[in-house]
């Protein structure tokens, strides 16, 4: 579906992104985990097109596409099947907006046919998809927790029907039950509706509990692609055994068997 | 806007009386002045030398001025010209400077280059004296009085717009516009300028007394409305000559100049609370320099917290209640809870930072043995960075940007201790040593150095004066997985061999696994359980804290 293919970006003599390669399949999830400043985010502006790649292609369904001025039919089929969750849920919701405004946002722009009733009610569903309802369409971010932020924030990236979400971070400002809630919620959705995901971050757990095939990023170049369990198990590459390894573990976990 | 913004601005007189007083006075002075040929029909120019110079009575509520006109028949006439003449000037300036601003800080590149020329080719001459020289040039009257004064107006409302939108364009609901597909100007016309309108209005309507002023001199000049033609400006030059005389010449326009841009700053303020739906933040109340009598630190606890209860003083709802916990000299306790739970209250109020909306209303914290009780703003100052050192969250926000390493390093220590600045810089260069970072990151700048590196110019702050007692609030929230291990590492061989006592706040349960003794567990503003690491993660008791634990993502692996 979407295939990534000698992405490179460089901000004058910087090179960020060097020589990336990878493919992520409809209904699959695919994990990006590497240190802050390996260029994890710069791929997911380059897939989200944010960002012009230096050199190197992107295709969408076998299509090559590009960000322009004046937008193509397939710039915007890309676009509006590629979403994203950004790491922050309280600075990508417009602060003096209602969660109905931000939800109905991506509807006005892609599917401009529609009627305001039609939007409203799409935004209710869509909020109790995310395990929230329409008492909150009124309120305004500051009014909600920070975990309820990023429900609406999935909610609204979900609003287009995409095919893909990339998740930037997405869990890196909740705390850890949260944070297990909103994998929790993610796996759901991606059970009700054919959904792929490229999961961005640097904690290697949080990876492992959605995805199957994970990409390690390192300095700007994918040093090891593996599935998960291997990557747990037997990781290959030195970096890769670096960030396994200082992934914070329970001191007593082990010695107890807890959680099975 | 939307349903709830609009109830906000016509909840405005039930909440603030004075300020509806305010708006139903500018109400009812633009209203008489609209119709003021209807209302009054006396001359406002008609020349009665029988009458000049009479002050207040029946006949002339506001008296006459030297040429025998009624003061308040000329207000009311003079107001069409001079609200008129500001409203429109106002408007256009405002809508050109946002409009303007707004498009080249959003697009930048070559537009913005372009458009910042020049503005500041119009910013380079002093306003007063440019406007005289487009109002001549236009030929004189009203409109050519608009055209000046509104030209010399734009730019800096351009400009400062111009600033706001820059700093919108990386925030992060403009790219997750950009991102939901939402077109350029549609970005410009709904998040930009909807952001932008709140402190433009505001600039806007503190700007009309600026701009009434102004079509007054110019007017003065003969540049505007011409004597005899009333107006608010004019009338005020010609009083000026007889104020001795005759000073309620210049009461009446004056007050009424004074009144009309008293109740518009009201208005602007108003709609930009009611166009943003956050409260604005309760200004803080500095201890100030008063003493209450704190000692040198002794006693081998060092903080001892009993029975704390903290509460927001608007609401009935506690942040804390009745939170007992005590730091031992050389002890690690953890504090784990999660965002919400008062975390960093416990924290803010072990170092005296509670502001308002929050206080203190029950129980105590003591201090190395000394009850904190009665400290004024000076006891909690020599305490604070001295014997208790905090590292925060987030190391960008901590550290000054524009100040270099060594340079807020031995700003701290000469904060609690006289010393030369050599002396002073030693002690700095020791504590970069303590954090394992190079001496010569002394003449580094915060945005040259990596996020790990921050947070151990944070540490090395926090450690520079030597306390006692370090509190760490989710130290290693902001970092990525490795730079967390090792400021995990730093921070426990530190407390080590310094021998310090230590609170280790954080959400996650594995990191306060790693580090601390003993873990306090908070939850809703009570702490539900206490034990030592091995107790808490092995046999937890409270089912919140067995919630916590079974939360932690062990390596499950999906397949």
């Amino acid at each position: 579906m979407l295939r990534v293919r000698g992405l490179s970006k460089t901000y004058g003599r910087m090179t960020v992104l060097d020589d990336v390669g990878f493919e992520v399949g409809a209904g699959e999830a695919v994990g990006l985990i590497g240190a802050s400043g390996a260029g994890k985010t710069t791929v997911a502006r380059c897939v989200l097109g944010q960002e012009t790649p230096t050199r190197g292609e992107i295709s969408w369904d076998g299509t090559p596409v590009r960000r322009s001025l004046w937008r193509t039919r397939t710039e915007r089929v890309w676009r509006r099947h590629v979403q994203t969750v950004f790491q922050d849920p309280r600075s990508s919701l417009n602060p003096r907006w209602t969660v109905a405004r931000s939800l109905m946002e991506p509807m006005r722009n892609f599917q401009p046919g529609r009627n305001e009733r039609w939007r409203r009610e799409s935004a209710k569903a869509l909020l109790e998809q995310v395990g929230l309802d329409s008492s909150h369409l009124r309120r305004y971010p500051h009014e909600l927790s920070t975990g309820q932020c990023q429900r609406v924030c999935i909610a609204r990236a979900l609003a287009p029907e995409p095919r893909l979400l990339v998740l930037d971070e997405p869990l890196s400002a909740l705390d850890l039950p949260i944070q297990a809630q909103i994998i929790g919620l993610l796996k759901g959705i991606a059970g009700q509706r054919e959904l792929s995901y490229l999961f961005i971050s640097h904690d290697i757990v949080a990876v492992a509990e959605l995805c199957r095939r994970v990409l390690v990023l390192e300095r700007g170049r994918i040093v090891e692609e593996a599935g998960v369990r291997d990557l747990l198990t037997r990781p290959a590459h030195p970096h890769t055994r670096a960030l396994v390894a200082d992934t914070p573990v329970l001191r007593a976990a082990t010695a107890a068997g807890l959680d099975g | 806007m939307d349903g709830r913004a609009a109830r906000r601005l016509l909840g405005i007189p039930r909440r603030d009386p004075v300020g509806a007083l305010l708006l139903g006075c500018l109400l009812v002075a633009v209203l008489v002045i609209a119709a003021a040929p209807l209302l009054v029909d006396a001359d406002p120019v008609a020349v009665n030398y029988l009458e000049a110079g009479l002050p207040p009575s029946a006949a002339h509520p506001f008296g006459t001025d030297n040429f025998g006109r009624d003061i308040l028949v000329r207000v009311v006439h003079g107001g069409r010209a001079s609200l008129a003449t500001a409203g429109v000037v106002v408007a256009i300036t405002v809508l050109t400077g946002a409009v303007v601003g707004a498009v080249s800080g959003y697009l930048g590149g070559w537009v913005d280059l372009i458009v910042t020329r020049i503005i500041d080719v119009f910013l380079a001459f002093p306003r007063l004296v440019l406007a005289i020289a487009v109002a001549a040039l236009l030929d004189a009257g009203l409109a050519g009085l608009v055209i000046a004064v509104s030209l010399v107006s734009w730019p800096g409302y351009a400009r400062i717009v111009r600033g706001y939108a820059m700093q919108l364009r990386d925030e992060g609901y403009v790219v997750a516009a950009r991102c939901a597909g939402t077109s350029r100007w549609r970005i410009l016309r709904s998040h930009v300028l909807g952001s932008v309108i709140g402190p433009v209005l505001v600039l806007a309507m503190v700007d009309v007394g600026e701009v009434i002023l102004s079509i007054a001199g110019l007017s003065f000049l003969g540049l505007g409305v011409r004597p005899p033609a009333p107006e608010w400006g004019g009338m005020l030059n010609e009083a000026r000559s007889f104020m001795a005389e005759a000073p309620w010449m210049f009461l009446a326009p004056g007050g009424a100049i004074c009144l009309v841009v008293l109740s518009v700053n009201y208005l602007g303020d108003a709609v930009r609370d009611a166009l943003d739906p956050r409260r604005p933040r309760l200004p803080d109340r500095w201890g100030g320099t008063a003493r209450g009598g704190a000692e040198e630190p002794d006693g081998e606890v060092l903080a001892r917290v009993r029975d704390l209860d903290v509460t927001v003083t608007a609401g009935a709802q506690p942040i804390l209640s009745g939170v007992c916990l005590e730091v031992g000299a050389g002890e690690c306790v953890g504090l784990i809870g999660e965002s919400g739970s008062g975390k960093s209250t416990l924290a803010l109020a072990l170092l005296g930072l509670l502001r308002p909306p929050l206080a203190v209303t029950g129980g105590t914290v003591e201090l190395f043995g000394h009850d904190t009780g009665g400290w004024r703003g000076e006891d909690w100052r020599r305490f604070r960075g001295r014997h208790l050192g905090l590292v925060g969250q987030d190391p960008l926000n901590a550290l000054n940007p524009v100040l270099t390493v060594g340079t807020q390093l031995v700003e701290t220590v000469r904060a609690q201790q006289r010393m030369p600045k050599a002396e002073a810089r030693e002690r700095a260069l020791k504590a970069l040593d303590l954090v394992r970072l190079p001496r010569r990151l002394e003449n580094a700048y915060p945005h040259q150095l990596s996020g790990g590196m921050r947070q151990r110019v944070a540490i090395a702050i926090a450690l520079v004066n030597r306390p006692r007692l370090l509190i760490c609030d989710e130290p290693t929230t902001a970092l990525d997985v490795s730079t967390q291990a090792r400021i995990l590492e730093e921070l426990a061989t530190l407390r080590v061999s310094l021998g310090i006592g230590m609170l280790f706040i954080s959400h996650d349960l594995r990191l306060v696994s790693q580090i601390t003794d003993r873990v306090a567990v908070l939850h809703r503003g009570r702490i539900v359980e206490t034990g030592d690491v091995e107790t808490i993660i092995g046999s937890p008791r409270h089912p919140y804290t067995r919630r916590l634990v079974a939360a932690v993502p062990n390596v499950r692996v999906t397949d």
